[in-house]
């Protein structure tokens, strides 16, 4: 509803501002107190959706590879199917522009990795590692958790190939060790948790396997940032949150929903009008009548 | 979990009604109004719930 006391300026701009952000369009004109009701409303309520999920919340439909294949666990089985699910889900989300754009492109990534499993290094390089590891030494099979620092390198393979090795230097269940590594195999480059895996291979001075690291190393922000879930992450985030990721989709699905009617107010004003109207018509009927009762409140909605 | 209600039905009342009228207000009176109403009614749900589900 349009009302020369509500300032428009670019209305298509200000649908598309509100669009990126919610209430970005009503600060663009001048409309300061429903941006700010916006802005804090329905971000606050993104966020908290966002925060509750690990930030995975937002997953756009489609996790099919380029040439068709379906995704797969890392078992083998196919992924189930609920593409039409994962469209109806984002669409509730979609109007929330900077993050449905942010999911879109990660999703585009994750569809067109390519040699994912690899880790594209040139020269030695240090990351910090947690996880597990299976040792056995002079003094006997060890097991338990790890951490301490990796550093990688392109290394000759015994086959004649190349692959990755280097050395581990931390602890094994709170005992000091260093050992040598070969053989690193990697998790896809592209996850949406922050943590790669990789399992490789611990060698002795001698150069003998005795064991072996599972664990994970970071992955770089923009690998795992709103990044598309593989079915196993899905399926570790559900038993991970319960029922909780049900109310943090939920509460993503409402702020995008808010922000359908947001960035409808900012292009075409409020729905009702002003708000002053029912009054104004109220006064009037009175005075009309001679009667100066107050107004009784009436209600469109 | 049940406590999430109490801070989404109050960002609802004001998103909503700030989307239908331009006046701060009357933005503020009806989203209170309508705050209210969502608590009301979501409390007489609770208890014919628990009036259903009583000794279950």
């Amino acid at each position: 509803m349009s009302d020369p006391r509500i300032p428009l300026k670019n209305r298509f701009l200000a649908a598309f501002l509100a669009f990126l952000c919610p209430g970005a369009g009503h600060f663009y004109q001048g409309r300061r107190v429903k941006g700010a009701i916006f802005s804090v409303c329905i971000i606050a309520l993104f966020l908290t959706g966002m925060v509750m999920a690990d930030w995975k919340a937002v997953q756009p439909p489609g996790r099919f590879g380029f040439n068709g294949t379906i995704l797969h666990y890392d078992d083998g089985r196919p992924d189930a199917p609920g593409n039409g699910l994962r469209t109806l889900k984002f669409a509730a989300q979609a109007s929330m522009g900077v993050p449905a754009v942010i999911s879109i492109v990660q999703n585009q990534r994750f569809r067109g990795q390519v040699d994912k499993y690899e880790l594209k290094i040139s020269g030695p390089t240090s990351y910090p590692f947690s996880g597990a590891a299976q040792v056995t030494t002079e003094s006997g099979f060890r097991e338990g958790e790890a951490e301490g620092t990796l550093t990688l390198e392109p290394i000759q393979g015994n086959l004649g190939g190349t692959t990755i090795g280097g050395t581990f230097v931390g602890t094994i269940d709170g005992t000091a060790v260093e050992f040598q590594l070969r053989s690193a195999k990697f998790g896809p480059t592209l996850g949406a948790d922050s943590q790669r895996t990789i399992e490789v291979s611990l060698l002795d001075s001698t150069e003998s396997p005795v064991g072996s690291l599972v664990g994970g190393i970071p992955r770089p922000f923009g690998n795992h940032f709103m990044m598309t879930m593989s079915p196993d992450e899905e399926d570790a985030l559900q038993n991970k949150l319960g029922k909780r990721h049900e109310l943090a989709m939920v509460l993503t699905w409402i702020a995008g929903l808010l922000n359908v009617l947001v960035i409808w107010d900012a292009a075409d004003g409020p729905a009702y009008g002003y708000g002053d109207e029912e009054e104004t018509t109220e006064t009037d009927k009175p005075a009309a009548t001679g009667g100066t009762e107050p107004l009784a409140e009436t209600s469109k909605a | 979990m049940v406590w999430y209600l109490f801070p989404v039905a109050a960002a609802v009342s004001l998103v909503w009604n700030a989307t239908r009228y331009e006046s701060t207000a009357v933005i503020i009176r009806k989203a209170i109004r309508l705050y209210v109403q969502t608590l009301l009614f979501m409390a007489v749900i609770l208890g014919v719930l628990m009036f259903f589900s009583w000794r279950l």
